[in-house]
């Protein structure tokens, strides 16, 4: 054994070499805060767009005959990223109570089982929810910069509820309002078209970090 | 095995704030201290720590081996029995592990002999391997020290490579960074590490420990809703053990990094353990669980520890069957392990322990720390080292 380790040995006994530019954290700050600066200005300066909105992919094709395929993909997109990011209820009443009646559907998710994978805990069905239906969806173009012939889609929502104070207008998964259901088409800028974050039924904190309360006396790190 | 004095560097503050090295100096107390520095030959490097540390390394490995397949002993590890199962499962799956810490008593001769084994969350990594190798680079540099001068540090690009291997093993490409709010220390540690993942390829989004969620399906979500799939965690499996989402984490989807098999080698039952198994062997002290008390020769010096204790918390000095020094602290609740006490060898008037890196199953480096007192606290200084002749 001590002969491998003795082979394995180097002819120094330190890293070769340190990159320290991507160690610098003071410079690297600037480049930050210059990005910033720029981000706000396009955003202000920016011209918004208008995007139109549409309640079926039949809708969309015969307002865009020669883009029915563009059509189609925009509207899976949609539900997908409804299925993704839209707002999600334990209980039907309460997807009710923002949405008004008849407007919630019933999503039963099952955890694909993974393989190898022994624990219970991860297969179980508890993943079911109930979310709002896509009342339809958003279509903007020449949007995000190089992709020139990308369209873009997001998920439309309304609610007929009284309790919501976006009742009869058009918004999407965020809760942004895109004005009355009556119109069909919205000012966008880009920032309308970035990701969103996943939406999960229900997501606790705080689970962990209470130990550290008790035992740390200082800013000292408590680690080894 | 040297103390030698030698000037700071005059800038080095601007340094540290260039570099983002903000824990250099914690509570008003100096942490970074380079008015001196350790000098080593490369024989009492390679053969007095590396060599050894290669070793003791692969001998605690044997014990996980014996303890994850015993619920007997993973109760006298105060690993609560809802997680024997998953701790198992980590270890026969061969969970890829990144890095641990042990800590040596060694004065420049004889066998080091190993102190404890922190192989779960152990800090001082960003001193170690970033810190004490710029202030080599730059005192050779400007001629303060010798060109010869070598350290014995390979740190960061060992660790960049394990965090290639890592994502590889996981075929994932994001790995997310967390530790709790409120030190300096542990996020600048964490931000290391992130760097350090960063240049190896990954995406490295963080979470503070407290902010980090949990679905019904029992999937672990950042501060934006992203799902963390592989997550290195500056937080002791023994916390989360105990924790609400402890459970959940042990047995989730969640590539931990730390694996929770960790909780077993960074263990202080592991020391009675490993002489145990190997006993007289030269690099281990005299260690006994407290259920073998009798096996403890009263008229001679021992080391009370707690089985979870850091940053020497709760540490009894028993001589002759006095208490000659203690610590305070509140860990201890778990069990406590008797180890036969040997002195911190003294260097002007300081106390002087070594801590030899690992990254995964390889010798990487060593960090010098002095305390004014025997026992090593969090009071103690980081004091940057090299090899020459």
């Amino acid at each position: 054994m001590t002969k491998s380790i003795n082979a394995a040995k180097s002819a120094t006994k330190r890293t070769a070499h340190i990159s320290l530019p991507s160690m610098r954290k003071w410079f690297a700050f600037r480049p930050l805060a210059v990005s910033m600066s720029v981000v706000f200005l396009s955003a202000c300066g920016e011209e918004p767009e208008i995007a139109s909105i549409y309640t079926s992919v039949d809708e969309c094709s015969s307002n865009n005959p020669n883009y029915m395929q563009e059509c189609k993909v925009a509207y899976q997109e949609a539900k997908d990223e409804a299925l993704r990011t839209g707002p999600k209820f334990l209980g039907q009443a309460d997807c009710e109570f923002e949405f008004g009646q008849d407007n919630c559907e019933y999503v039963a998710r099952t955890e694909e089982p993974v393989p190898g994978n022994s624990n219970a805990n991860n297969q179980s069905s508890s993943g079911s929810f109930f979310m709002p239906l896509m009342a339809g969806y958003m279509m903007g173009n020449m949007l995000g910069g190089n992709s020139r012939n990308r369209q873009f889609s997001q998920p439309m929502y309304t609610s007929n509820s009284r309790n919501s104070a976006l009742r009869g207008r058009w918004f999407g998964a965020t809760g942004k309002d895109y004005g009355s259901q009556r119109n069909r088409s919205a000012k966008v800028y880009s920032s309308d078209f970035k990701p969103k974050p996943t939406v999960n039924n229900t997501v606790k904190r705080g689970g962990f970090g209470k130990s550290v309360a008790r035992t740390q006396a200082s800013s000292r790190s408590w680690g080894g | 095995m040297l103390r030698r004095d030698i000037a700071a560097r005059t800038d080095w503050h601007d340094t540290a704030q260039e570099y983002g090295f903000s824990f250099h100096t914690i509570d008003g107390q100096a942490y970074w201290d380079e008015s001196a520095y350790y000098q080593f030959t490369l024989e009492q490097i390679e053969d007095d720590i590396e060599d050894p540390t290669q070793e003791l390394h692969e001998m605690c490995l044997h014990v996980v081996d014996k303890v994850v397949q015993s619920q007997a002993l993973l109760n006298d590890f105060c690993i609560p029995e809802a997680f024997h199962e998953a701790v198992s499962d980590s270890w026969q799956a061969k969970a890829p592990s990144l890095y641990s810490r042990l800590d040596l008593v060694y004065d420049g001769t004889g066998p080091a002999k190993l102190l404890e084994n922190n192989a779960d969350t152990p800090t001082s990594l960003y001193e170690s391997g970033f810190w004490q190798w710029l202030w080599l680079e730059q005192q050779v540099d400007s001629g303060a020290l010798p060109n010869a001068s070598d350290q014995f540090n390979s740190l960061q690009e060992k660790l960049i490579m394990r965090f290639r291997d890592i994502a590889n093993h996981y075929q994932q490409k994001n790995m997310h960074f967390s530790c709790c709010l409120d030190s300096d220390e542990d996020r600048g540690t964490v931000q290391y590490l992130q760097d350090c993942a960063t240049q190896a390829g990954l995406s490295t989004p963080f979470v503070f420990i407290d902010d980090i969620g949990v679905t019904d399906t029992h999937r672990f979500l950042d501060l934006d809703n992203n799902p963390m799939d592989m997550a290195f965690k500056l937080y002791p499996w023994e916390f989360m053990l105990k924790e609400e989402f402890g459970e959940i984490a042990a047995y989730s989807d969640t590539k931990w990094v730390e694996p929770i098999w960790k909780s077993v080698l960074s263990n202080k039952a592991l020391l009675p353990l490993l002489w145990e198994m190997f006993p007289n062997h030269p690099n281990l002290l005299p260690s006994y669980l407290h259920r073998d008390l009798d096996k403890v020769d009263k008229a001679g010096k021992w080391v009370k520890k707690p089985i979870f204790s850091r940053e020497g918390a709760n540490i009894m000095i028993i001589d002759n069957g006095d208490v000659i020094a203690q610590t305070g602290g509140e860990y201890g609740d778990e069990g406590v392990i008797f180890q036969q006490f040997t002195p911190l060898p003294k260097f002007a008037d300081n106390y002087t322990l070594i801590g030899s890196w690992l990254v995964n199953d390889m010798p990487a480096g060593i960090s010098v720390r002095e305390d004014n007192t025997l026992i090593t606290q969090d009071t103690s200084r980081f004091v940057p080292h090299i090899i020459l002749g």
